[in-house]
């Protein structure tokens, strides 16, 4: 099964050898080298957030505000650079992608990734004999709190900054296999933790594959909704 | 906690951080061949990673930002000419 390809302007599929797309008339093969740019600045602004919030908490600012805020900043500087660039993203929120069997699908394949990312994770701890604390520990078992800044949230804004203004960007600049790398790499590099690069890069490469797969944006987000869902309910319930 | 656990704790953070800094060469030894293949890709990923790595220990240890301090703009500077170098080639080539 091959991928058809999709214009990144407007989101519709090329026809077989067509040169242009037959929606919006953008050149199939053409460069633009801002995109590349304009990813790297999006991405240090959210890395910024990322540093204040690890220096608040590094003076004893509470977890709990760290992450509340932390978060609204980061969804905050998302949603503002989307307003400004909404071509990049606009289209694929218009398309629901996928029929009730393909998120019927996403929810199904939801356990089996958790199940990969949970023995990874122990492993580490097992092999090092370090605990990582738990994000409701961390919120002091405010599990309204983590709800919000864990499964609501982070697939809205990072699905929108990752999957849609800097996986956009990218596309009108570079080939398909390097924005998935990039895209991937910058979204597991946000979360400041070298050892959640093996987990997060295939993630961000699964919802890069469902964005890309679907050219909208909703089957990604339910992915990631599905899947912090998981990490929530894992450590509430002591599953993992 | 027992002193024996304390120390078993203190010893895994020391293992922990020595494997970080172990993985984080591997991935800059990856990335220096994925280069060779494709210098763009490979350039952009290595410069957001060493961004992030500079904030992070800066964070940590604010000390470390003055240390090696021209070594780390060279670095920055140096993947910035790579990305520029690369697109230009990309759109020559186009």
């Amino acid at each position: 099964m091959t991928l058809e390809e999709r214009c990144p302007a407007c989101g519709a599929a090329f026809k077989p050898d067509a040169a242009f797309c037959a929606e919006c008339g953008r050149k199939r093969h053409e460069i633009e080298t801002e995109g590349v740019g304009f990813s790297i600045k999006l991405y240090i602004a959210l890395l910024g957030v990322q540093v204040l919030a690890l220096i608040a908490s590094k003076v004893g600012a509470l977890p709990i505000y760290v992450f509340s805020y932390g978060t609204g900043a980061l969804a905050l500087i998302t949603f503002a650079t989307a307003a400004v660039h909404r071509g990049l993203v606009a289209p694929q929120y218009r398309r629901v992608g996928f029929g009730p069997l393909g998120y019927l699908l996403v929810l199904c394949a939801a356990p089996v990734v958790l199940a990969l990312v949970a023995a990874y994770v122990h492993g580490l701890e097992r092999a090092f004999g370090v605990a990582q604390p738990g994000y409701l520990e961390q919120l002091g078992g405010r599990v309204d709190v983590a709800f919000g800044v864990l499964v609501i949230a982070p697939p809205l804004f990072e699905e929108l900054a990752f999957r849609g203004l800097i996986y956009g960007a990218l596309a009108k600049s570079v080939r398909r296999s390097e924005v998935y790398a990039i895209s991937s790499f910058a979204f597991a590099m946000l979360h400041l933790s070298v050892p959640s690069l093996l987990t997060h890069i295939p993630l961000g490469l699964y919802f890069c594959w469902l964005r890309e797969r679907s050219g909208s944006m909703y089957p990604s987000m339910f992915a990631h909704f599905c899947h912090n869902l998981g990490v929530l309910l894992a450590e509430l319930y002591g599953w993992a | 906690m027992t002193w024996a656990q304390v120390q078993a704790h203190d010893r895994g953070l020391v293992t922990q951080q020595l494997a970080i800094n172990l993985g984080l060469a591997a991935v800059f030894l990856g990335l220096w061949f994925w280069a060779k293949k494709n210098v763009l890709a490979a350039s952009v990923v290595a410069l957001l990673l060493f961004i992030t790595v500079v904030a992070i220990n800066g964070v940590l240890e604010p000390g470390t930002l003055y240390q090696g301090i021209i070594v780390k703009i060279f670095f920055v500077a140096a993947l910035v000419k790579a990305i520029s170098a690369a697109q230009q080639e990309r759109k020559l080539a186009a």
